[in-house]
């Protein structure tokens, strides 16, 4: 019974500080009145040693395996809409694009060893976390140049990335997630990550960073996800959205005619006006004792709520008093000993706090028609009032995408609307004040995929459309995936906000996109098998016939008598025997 | 044996050669008469559901009870705004869909014309698929389309209450489900500012009535150019209406037509026969004038491999199904179309529909068309077999093709100008320009017989080919193409002019325009539809009329009006 707090005292003795901290901590941010963000963040810090107390050991021999020095996964699932919910959570470092995503710092002696570790390190990853990381070949692979860190450059670390965005996220992914936490997401906040719940939502993102720094792990586990308050609360009590009972129509009254009892009636805008919801309401369940907890960790863990405290009110279970609050949060520290739950009210929900505006807003779609060509067209609008931004783009394009660069064509648009300026790359001109190609390297098929990287910069307060064209390539019959009819998910490109050094630079993905290919009809090779077989067949035995027999004339065949007929057939038969 | 094999060969082939053209009188029979020999038992398939994962009607739908009370409400809202200023009819549409958390935008197609759309995000989704639930303001008869946008405002809402979409739904109010509808479709795949990915699936929504009753669905489903849905979208609309025990139509153009007759005249009502031909005829009616007459609004989305269908209520005042079903027949397709992992294209896309439940795959039709095309191809080769025969000059086939590329020139040059200069005066001065042929041919200087008759031949060898080629994309359109222009492959060199004269008149495509114009709009109206079409929907029509039918007309008048060298003619007796 005394052995933990034993060596929790010499661990704490130890030289060169903690062997192992950690913490971890919950923060709601209501977004919108319907939409909610709920962001898990768990922290672990351990020195470099045989002892796997809390560190998990599988991805300490990952790391050992593949001489990785960063290793960052992530899973991603769903829409985050940045015109109204602003900027990604921690400025978007730990958010996920839609699908799986996998980057890391290998070191190694020379470019294929690298390689080879990278190969290697996603599939062990693949199997840990039943994910189909495997997928991630040549063709999949890139080296940012100037994007996820890769702007400190060592020369013996080799950085690679690659993603799979038509990966679904789902249960099988989070449970080999959760159980690389210390307590397994038995306890603590992690209790809340239940899959029915956290995939309900509208948006969600689990990544996990791993670094070794100065001889010590660092793990950093994050769980974002965007809850829609009403669908959620709804589906407890009515998990089939019929309509309501006549007398539970809400009524917009301010509509001469909007009256139920004449059974006309325009609806209320949904999304303001009363909440009362309970954690356990969202999750399904309270937040589960932290026993576990502090055997590990002398920090409880916390959980936050950003709400402007005026228009809300809080209330903890056991009447626990809140251990910060001020205008813009409220923070509870969970106590050890007992179940957690918190109930939050508000009659005016629609009072949220402003929301960190996403320096600039960004899309891209396919365009064109016909299974030949297509474009990718890109928007990009300035948020800031004041002065231009600059950012870099980068895009990994499958190989059967075969851009056309000399395409490539931007129009910037001032605020008003008005066309300001115009340009294009030539063979001899890739950068302007606007658009500036960093990086290019074109697609090998089947080897490697298509990577560009530009910098883009937008005056302040005005739009920029990018523009290039595409061919489609034709697909070997066997390399279409399985459901080749859904077409082809290509990845997020991912933004990076040029900043000055000393702040971190805001990252964020654009959707993925579907591009349709030429899809052969399947069964017709075998319809063509069929019929060739057939037409073969016949020719085979026609051809075969003349061939192989004499043709002579009925009356030029010498005449036979019946007796001879006899003793042939006799002598034949006898033939048989002897 | 081997000797006495290549004597019936040759004397086979020597029979046949002798009757190609009663050959290709047969071919023409065998096509005119095809489709007719369609609607008879043994020849049509029941329609299926091909795709599994669509599971039509399996999921319970639940626009009812308490959501009608929001659906009046809309409605009042509706006829607050039917006599509105247009301006005012877009910014409520936009506030009513932005309240229920639509991403909202307006495409501006003209001063006074602007298309509201919607989008909801689909919360199983990746904003990468997208369903499109077009309301257009008026139909395309012209109607206000009262219920339809009703429905769709009610329906707005209430899908926003489901989890369940992994597609995103985009809600669309064009002004006009015609050229509007198109402009909105091509700008999203150029440069909407909002988006939602690829689209799945269309469906146009039209109930043109406040009446809260309705007594079936009509089902139109022809895109532009011979495209169509995949068979599996309208199977599924119908599978889903049958389980709501509604009536379902197809094109039901005719059924109206025959209805009007007394019932002991009416063919519909005794024969199962008659039914199934009037749905065939109104679907190849449909097919030829698709993108010209009515616009349905499914057609706006033929070309980006978009599968669309318009569902239109008929209204009735008698007491029937209620508005809801019509929405609840909405939300079942739009549930199985967000089943849907792959794009729509397990059933058929080459078919014509006998009925709801019936169906003629291409394999079956095609022979009506192609035939008809053979019948061009074997009265061609026929002309030039007896110019064989004749032993003309080798250099003569050389000047045949020479004829016909300079009278295509012409014909394209019309065309050209036609498009170029779109204004009534063009089009009425179209018929004299083509009539210009007859003079030429009548003061040219006389030509033999023989190269008469292969400048014929080769144009009748070219409209084959260029007919079969049509009818495996636009079977209907080279069926009627064809059959209308079938006699003149009959006209010969140095027949009776009076003859020729009558027969040409009638066949003319401008004349046929001019008569069909008597009991409709008019003739200009006609011709302006014909160029508008290509330049706002890009139907191909008027390009066949002008380089198909209208060269080999040329061809025609040509060999028949001109004079011919006495000597030749003497030779060919």
């Amino acid at each position: 019974m005394k052995l933990p707090a034993l060596y929790a005292l010499v661990l704490a003795l130890a030289p060169g500080g903690l062997a192992n901290a950690y913490d971890e901590r919950l923060d709601i941010t209501p977004l919108t009145g319907e939409h909610w963000l709920v962001s898990f963040d768990f922290n672990l810090s351990s020195a470099v040693s045989h002892h796997h107390q809390l560190f998990p050991r599988v991805l300490e021999g990952v790391l050992a395996s593949s001489n990785a020095s960063e290793l960052h996964l992530r899973f991603g699932q769903g829409y985050w809409d940045a015109d109204n919910w602003g900027l990604t959570p921690n400025n978007g470092a730990n958010v996920a694009g839609t699908g799986v995503e996998l980057w890391a710092r290998i070191a190694a002696d020379s470019y294929p060893d690298a390689e080879a570790s990278w190969f290697s390190l996603a599939n062990s990853l693949s199997g840990m976390f039943c994910a189909s990381l495997n997928f991630i070949d040549s063709a999949h692979t890139t080296s940012p140049k100037s994007v996820l860190g890769a702007f400190d450059t060592n020369h013996s670390l080799y950085l690679f990335h690659g993603s799979l965005p038509s990966e679904p996220v789902c249960t099988e992914n989070l449970t080999p997630y959760l159980k690389l936490l210390p307590c397994k997401g038995a306890a603590g906040v992690s209790s809340l990550l239940d899959g029915h719940h956290l995939f309900e939502s509208q948006w969600q993102s689990m990544s996990i960073d791993l670094s070794v720094e100065d001889g010590r792990l660092h793990l950093r586990q994050s769980i974002y996800a965007v809850l829609h308050v009403d669908r959620t609360l709804e589906r407890r009590i009515n998990p089939v959205p019929e309509p309501e009972p006549y007398e539970a129509v809400k009524c917009d009254s301010s509509r001469d005619y909007s009256n139920p009892q004449n059974g006309i009636c325009y609806p209320r805008i949904p999304g303001i006006g009363e909440i009362n919801v309970t954690l356990s309401d969202l999750f399904g369940s309270p937040i589960k004792n932290g026993a576990c907890l502090s055997k590990i960790t002398s920090k409880s863990p916390q959980i936050c709520l950003h709400i402007p405290s005026d228009n809300w009110s809080v209330t903890a279970s056991d009447e626990l008093s809140p251990a910060i609050k001020s205008v813009d949060q409220i923070c509870y520290v969970i106590p050890p000993d007992s179940d957690f739950d918190l109930s939050i009210h508000s009659e005016t929900r629609e009072s949220v706090l402003p929301k960190t505006p996403s320096p600039i807003l960004a899309s891209r779609h396919l365009v064109g028609w016909g299974q030949e060509r297509g474009g990718f067209h890109s928007v990009y609008k300035s948020t800031s009032g004041d002065s231009p931004v600059s950012f870099v783009t980068y895009e990994v394009l499958p190989w059967f995408m075969r851009v056309y660069l000399h395409s490539f064509t931007y129009t910037l648009f001032d605020s008003a609307g008005a066309e300001v300026a115009t340009g294009s790359f030539s063979a001899s001109n890739v950068s302007s004040d606007i658009a500036q190609l960093l990086y290019y390297k074109p697609a090998q098929p089947r080897v490697s995929p298509s990577h560009i990287e530009m910098l883009l910069t937008i005056p302040a307060g005005s739009k920029l459309v990018t523009m290039y064209q595409f061919e489609k390539s034709l697909l070997y019959y066997n390399e279409y995936p399985p459901d080749a009819n859904r077409g082809f998910d290509i990845s997020p490109a991912i933004v990076e906000v040029l900043t000055d050094s000393s702040s971190p630079r805001a990252v964020f993905r654009t959707t993925s996109s579907l591009l349709s290919l030429p899809t052969p009809d399947f069964s017709m090779p075998y319809n063509v098998i069929i019929l060739t077989s057939t037409v073969i067949a016949l020719a085979f035995g026609t051809i075969f016939n003349l061939v192989t027999r004499t043709f002579v004339y009925a009356e030029d065949l010498p005449k036979q008598s019946l007796a001879k007929k006899l003793r042939a057939k006799l002598s034949k038969i006898t033939s048989m025997f002897s | 044996m081997a000797v006495s094999g290549s004597r019936v060969k040759t004397a086979l082939f020597g029979f046949i050669v002798k009757r190609v053209s009663f050959l290709a009188v047969i071919a023409l029979v065998v096509g005119a008469c095809w489709l007719f020999v369609l609607p008879l038992p043994g020849q049509f398939r029941n329609t299926y559901i091909s795709e599994n994962a669509l599971l039509p009607g399996q999921a319970q739908a639940y626009f009812r009870s308490s959501e009608w009370h929001y659906l009046r409400g809309y409605k009042e809202e509706v006829r607050r705004l039917s006599d509105k200023p247009a301006s005012e009819v877009v910014e409520s549409l936009s506030t009513i869909l932005s309240e229920q958390g639509y991403y909202t935008d307006v495409y501006h197609h003209e001063p006074d014309k602007a298309t509201v759309y919607g989008i909801f995000r689909a919360p199983r989704g990746d904003n990468t698929e997208a369903i499109v639930l077009v309301c257009p303001w008026t139909n395309g008869n012209g109607l206000f389309n009262f219920n339809g946008i009703a429905i769709g405002l009610a329906l707005a809402r209430y899908l926003t209450k489901w989890s369940v979409w992994s597609k995103s739904l985009i809600f669309v109010f064009p002004p006009d489900p015609h050229k509007s509808l198109r402009e909105w479709v091509a700008a999203y795949h150029r440069s909407l500012p909002i988006q939602a990915g690829s689209i799945e699936g269309a469906l146009v929504l039209d109930y043109p009535s406040d009446l809260s009753g309705f007594s079936a669905i009509d089902i139109s489903y022809t895109g532009l150019n011979g495209q169509l849905p995949n068979l599996d979208l309208i199977n599924t609309v119908v599978t889903i209406a049958d389980f709501n025990s509604l009536p379902t139509f197809i094109h039901g153009g005719l059924d109206k037509l025959f209805n009007a007759l007394p019932s002991f005249l009416n063919p519909l009502k005794s024969s199962a026969y008659f039914q199934l031909l009037s749905t065939l005829l109104s679907s190849v009616a449909a097919q030829v004038t698709s993108g010209l007459n009515r616009v349905a609004g499914c057609e706006s989305f033929s070309g980006w491999r978009i599968d669309a269908i318009t569902i239109s209520a008929i209204p009735t005042s008698e007491l029937s199904h209620d508005e809801t079903v019509y929405g609840r027949i909405i939300e079942g397709t739009l549930r199985s179309i967000n089943n849907l992992l792959e794009h729509f294209h397990q059933s058929f896309f080459f078919y014509l529909l006998l009925s709801p439940h019936h169906f003629v795959s291409i394999g079956t039709y095609l022979p009506a068309a192609m035939s008809i095309a053979g019948a061009f191809t074997l009265q061609g080769i026929s002309k030039w077999i007896s110019y064989i025969q004749n032993g003309s000059s080798r250099s003569s086939i050389l000047k045949a093709f020479f004829v016909e590329a300079a009278i295509l020139a012409f014909t394209f040059a019309l065309l050209s100008f036609s498009l170029l200069f779109d204004s009534q005066l063009v089009a009425q001065m179209l018929p004299t320009f083509c009539a210009c042929i007859i003079p030429t041919a009548l003061y040219a200087s006389p030509m033999s017989y023989a190269l008469l008759n292969e400048i014929h031949g080769v144009a009748l060898v070219l409209s084959g080919m260029a007919l079969t080629a049509l009818a495996t994309l636009n079977f209907s359109l080279a069926l009627v193409v064809g059959l209308i222009s079938s006699p003149l492959m009959f006209l010969k060199p140095g027949i009776n002019r009076m003859h020729a004269g009558i027969l040409l008149l009638v066949l003319n495509p401008f004349f046929i325009f001019y008569f069909v114009g008597m009991f409709t709009n008019g003739y200009t109206y006609i011709i302006n539809t014909f160029v508008s079409s290509w330049r706002d929907m890009q139907v191909w029509t008027w390009i066949i009329v002008m380089c198909l039918w209208l060269p080999l007309w040329e061809v025609s008048a040509f060999i028949s009006m001109a004079n011919v060298r006495e000597e030749a003619k003497k030779e060919v007796k």
